[in-house]
């Protein structure tokens, strides 16, 4: 769908039907998808540099399914940052890939609404059952968001805050929890670890220096 | 994408004003100054100094440089030290680094050499007593024991700083290890391999000048090199064993045994078909010469037997020298003959023998004569029997073969445990150890 910034009136294009939010490859503002115009909601801080190999515009396989890199968002905590990269696969769904502490994790939206506890109810080491799956809390991060890119399939302010947890079972699942500060209800992220080598990626950022 | 002067990839040191530059940009949280040694943080836009270290030491590969392992290029991002609280023994670890594989730990103890990598997997591992089992293989708790961080250079993804205390516990599989390290905030394993003096020089061929530190000791997953040696050595002299038992067999039923000479030597009267060198009354000691005997048959071993069936509580000396007629040449043989027997409180009892035999290899086909030159006391038994027998088939040094090829995998299975000895000797929880 394209449409145009609500800011400069540049074309706006959103690839993927979930889109919510963008930015707006222009003029850097922030915009929110109304029906079929936007609305800024603000300008971005700009992209900490990072030497991620990925960009918005790779493609890869996950589970035979297709994907697009579509979107980003640069997670800060007390001591550090990592990348969220927002997947949109071919056959209509969305997902994640995490890129933190040179760890690759790809989950998606947890799906059929299951219960989700409440925050203070997970402990670090204690067994936790997620969608009928047994998981350990290994990390809790308050989180606020260092930059943001492309599209994204919720509605973000850049002064968001949230409370992340992050999961892990047997055979290299992973889940994360995320309890947004204020009124949004907490999401549940379910899936694996994964091996760069095998998401298949392809149109990957060169990085200076390295060879592949 | 749009890149800030804030969170700068390439800047000056906060403190010296040396030029750094980020090699894992995103990640990296904390950088000690490689001119100043100050830490500084990388976490906030504008990057400001912790606190400044005063000592500086040099990693054993400079920060920067690249290695290969796995099929990977890795660079050398960070340096630390750590120092175990108790034993005050400090090792070194290398952070290593690649965008997309992640992070790699080189560690260095005593010119000794892993390869650690960070595991997801820590919940799958089996906390027992002193064993983890992890992808189906076993580990013994080797060390468990409290860390400090004696010093940090380069770039860390986390605040590493000097005083960073916690746990940690050794476990090994030769040439694999577990590693478990906790501290306040979190437990994360990592699982390495040991890497051999080959395999470092070849990961370390782009750096110049490389200088390693020499080897010491016996490392804790070090392999064993005698292990691949014991189970070879095993394979090979089993083989070898088999192989003589055949050709053993083969000589045995190929060899035709021939008697050349047979006959029996009375001392005391003339014996047919000897004739006498010296008197029998003038010297004590008389030579005995053989009548000629033809030696034929293609294996060219003799084999002389005496049998002295009056031997008896004595002792006899006896000397042959068998003679080519056409050529001269001779060929010796002694045999020393003792036999010694009685009743005592225990039965009776016998010591030696009234029989010997001799092998003389590489005797050609001819016309021989035997001499026979006996010393033995006056008592002494009445005659021998004598006979010389062609083509045998020894089994003297078949036998010898057999032992030293049986006793080798012995020697070598020794070498090795003697080595799972010196592995063990620093460990608390050494298995050779006697129990006390």
């Amino acid at each position: 769908m394209t449409t145009t910034c609500a800011n400069c009136g540049g074309p706006v294009r959103f690839k993927d039907r979930f889109s919510v939010n963008c930015v707006c490859t222009h003029c850097g503002s922030m915009l929110v998808r109304v029906d079929d115009y936007t609305r800024a909601l603000g300008t971005v801080a700009d992209m900490p540099d990072d030497n991620s190999p990925l960009q918005t515009g790779a493609t890869g396989k996950y589970d035979g399914k297709a994907f697009e890199v579509v979107g980003r968002l640069k997670v800060q905590y007390h001591s550090g940052m990592w990348n969220e990269w927002y997947l949109y696969f071919a056959n209509d769904t969305i997902g994640w890939l995490a890129e933190a502490q040179g760890f690759w994790m790809l989950s998606f939206p947890a799906k059929d609404n299951p219960p989700i506890p409440p925050l203070s109810e997970l402990k670090l080491g204690k067994w936790q059952k997620l969608a009928g799956i047994e998981y350990i809390p290994i990390d809790f991060k308050k989180i606020t968001y260092a930059g943001i890119e492309g599209e994204l399939p919720f509605r973000l302010a850049p002064e968001d805050q949230a409370t992340v947890v992050d999961l892990a079972g047997q055979h290299q699942r992973f889940a994360t929890l995320d309890y947004p500060k204020g009124e949004e209800a907490p999401r549940l992220y379910l899936g694996r670890y994964v091996h760069f080598d095998s998401l298949n990626l392809h149109n990957l950022r060169s990085l200076h220096g390295w060879k592949f | 994408m749009t890149t800030s002067a804030k969170y700068a990839r390439t800047f000056s040191c906060p403190h010296c004003g040396g030029s750094l530059e980020l090699r894992a940009p995103g990640h990296t949280v904390t950088l000690a100054c490689q001119y100043c040694n100050s830490l500084i943080d990388v976490n906030t836009p504008e990057y400001k100094v912790i606190e400044a270290q005063k000592n500086a030491q040099k990693p054993t590969l400079p920060l920067g440089s690249r290695v290969q392992f796995d099929g990977h290029e890795w660079e050398i991002i960070g340096m630390q030290i750590k120092k175990d609280v108790k034993w005050k023994y400090s090792w070194e670890e290398l952070l290593l680094y690649n965008p997309r594989y992640g992070f790699r730990w080189l560690s260095q103890y005593e010119g000794h050499f892993l390869l650690n990598e960070p595991l997801t997997s820590h919940f799958e591992l089996h906390p027992t007593n002193q064993t983890q089992s992890w992808q189906k293989k076993y580990y013994k708790l080797y060390h468990k024991g409290h860390y400090e961080t004696t010093y940090v250079l380069g770039e860390f993804y986390w605040r590493a700083r000097v005083g960073d205390k916690g746990s940690f516990a050794d476990y090994i599989c030769p040439p694999y290890n577990l590693n478990v390290e906790s501290n306040k905030e979190e437990t994360a394993w990592t699982h390495g391999r040991y890497i051999s003096r080959a395999e470092l020089r070849a990961a370390c061929k782009t750096i110049p000048h490389l200088k390693l530190p020499s080897v010491k000791g016996v490392a804790p997953s070090q392999p064993n090199p005698h292990k691949r040696t014991v189970r070879a050595m095993t394979l090979t002299c089993l083989l070898a064993v088999v192989a003589l038992i055949v050709l053993q067999a083969i000589s045995a039923i190929r060899a035709k045994e021939e008697v050349a000479f047979r006959s029996e030597l009375n001392f005391t009267q003339r014996s047919t078909g000897f004739s006498i060198q010296g008197s029998a009354s003038t010297d004590s000691f008389p030579t005995y010469i053989s009548a000629p005997f033809g030696v034929t048959g293609e294996t060219d071993n003799i084999e002389i037997n005496t049998e002295m069936p009056g031997l008896s509580n004595n002792w006899a000396e006896v000397y042959y020298t068998l003679v080519n007629e056409q050529t001269g040449a001779s060929f010796e043989v002694a045999e020393n003959m003792e036999y010694y027997s009685g009743v005592d409180s225990e039965g009776s009892w016998s010591e030696g023998s009234q029989r010997a035999s001799s092998l003389i290899n590489n005797v050609p086909q001819g016309t021989y004569h035997l001499e026979i030159f006996v010393i033995m006391p006056q008592n002494g038994p009445k005659g021998l029997q004598v006979s010389v027998v062609r083509g045998v088939s020894p089994y003297g040094n078949f036998f010898l073969a057999v032992l030293v090829l049986c006793l080798l995998p012995v020697v070598y299975r020794i070498r090795s445990l003697l080595f799972e000895r010196r592995r063990w000797a620093e460990s608390d929880y050494n298995p050779y150890a006697s129990g006390d």
